[in-house]
């Protein structure tokens, strides 16, 4: 993807993307991805894994996460606004 | 007769518990300002620290088998005893296995509760010993951890991070395994087992067993993180390998000796 696909990228897009990060490097089942699944609760992610999810986020946008802004980050609907934010910036 | 033995026991757990309490509370007072007082860094202290916790630790498992509430059998316990630079894993079936292990390890670093390391009571002791507290967050504590096992610390981890709940399969967290990638230390299996169970999740002290409980200690040969998982695996996927064959290692281990987890 060129950086200006990235930009233009849909939620959809967003969350087609993280998706995959999910099942790639976490093994998450597909099937429990959905926008209200909780990170931690329902896909069984750590405190660990939320910083190199944050790390492989930062690779795909181009642009630096605050640790701060991802720690209140709970739901799969939240790393969508995360991320969504984080382009529009 | 039985009677007698059942209710001499059910006293003798009382007694071991109030001793505990009461021994932790001595060592904050007296011992813990006296190594204060003897020369030598920080460094030293920790490690006179962990040998007086070593040390009393044993008096008080040498006090249940006295008594006659426990019969300890130990297999392979010296490696415990030489362990530096080590991740002593072990499974957790009872309230005692730390005090168990200890007992056998002149050196040894753990990782204690929060609520410990700030008790007015145990707290001036886990601090002295140099011992781990949770209270912070997990890339700090696995940090911590990686920090003791590099400078020759024996890291004592119960990977299930609480006892095992008792009839439920072994679940194993995944700290252990950050740490054992994160250091690139040995790993050094040791296997409980307790028979009949007591002390376990979930039970007041007082709910004896109906006879003296048999405890084993089996340390088991060292594992490195090669034997375990395919090398050169992205670290999200190399922990969640290591923390599965870590488990299965030890549902193994403890099938072998007869207690099957489910």
């Amino acid at each position: 993807m060129t950086m200006d696909n990235i930009m233009a990228m849909s939620n959809e897009a967003i969350f087609g993307e993280l998706k995959k990060i999910l099942v790639e490097s976490f093994e998450t089942p597909e099937a429990q991805i959905t926008l209200e699944a909780n990170l931690y609760e329902d896909l069984d992610l750590d405190s660990i894994d939320a910083v190199d999810l944050a790390v492989k986020l930062q690779t795909l946008t181009g642009k630096r996460i605050k640790a701060d802004d991802f720690k209140a980050v709970r739901t799969v609907a939240d790393v969508v606004r995360a991320v969504r934010a984080l382009l529009d910036s | 007769m039985r009677r007698l033995n059942y209710l001499w026991r059910l006293l003798m757990t009382g007694v071991a518990f109030s001793l505990f309490s009461i021994g932790g509370l001595m060592i904050t007072l007296l011992a813990c300002p006296v190594i204060r007082l003897l020369p030598g860094n920080t460094d030293r202290r920790r490690q006179r620290t962990q040998w007086l916790i070593h040390k009393l630790f044993g008096v008080f498992v040498g006090f249940m088998c006295a008594v006659g509430i426990m019969r300890l059998h130990l297999k392979n316990a010296e490696a415990l005893a030489e362990a530096r630079g080590t991740l002593v894993l072990a499974n957790h079936p009872t309230l005692i296995d730390v005090v168990v292990m200890i007992s056998l390890m002149p050196r040894s670093d753990c990782v204690v509760k929060g609520a410990l390391w700030n008790s007015p009571f145990l707290g001036g002791v886990v601090r002295a010993a140099g011992y781990i507290s949770n209270a912070k967050s997990s890339e700090e504590l696995v940090e911590s951890c990686v920090d003791a096992l590099q400078q020759g610390g024996a890291l004592v981890i119960f990977p299930e991070g609480t006892r095992t709940q008792p009839g439920a399969p072994l679940r194993f967290l995944r700290g252990a395994a950050h740490i054992a990638l994160g250091s690139e230390q040995p790993i050094l299996p040791v296997v409980l087992t307790c028979n009949p169970p007591t002390l376990s999740k979930g039970k007041p002290w007082y709910d004896i067993p109906p006879r003296r409980f048999e405890y084993q200690l089996e340390v088991k040969s060292p594992l490195s993180v090669g034997d375990l998982i395919e090398p050169d695996l992205p670290g999200t996927l190399a922990v969640r390998r290591l923390t599965d064959a870590l488990e299965n290692h030890f549902a193994l281990e403890l099938a072998a000796c007869g207690h099957p987890s489910h």
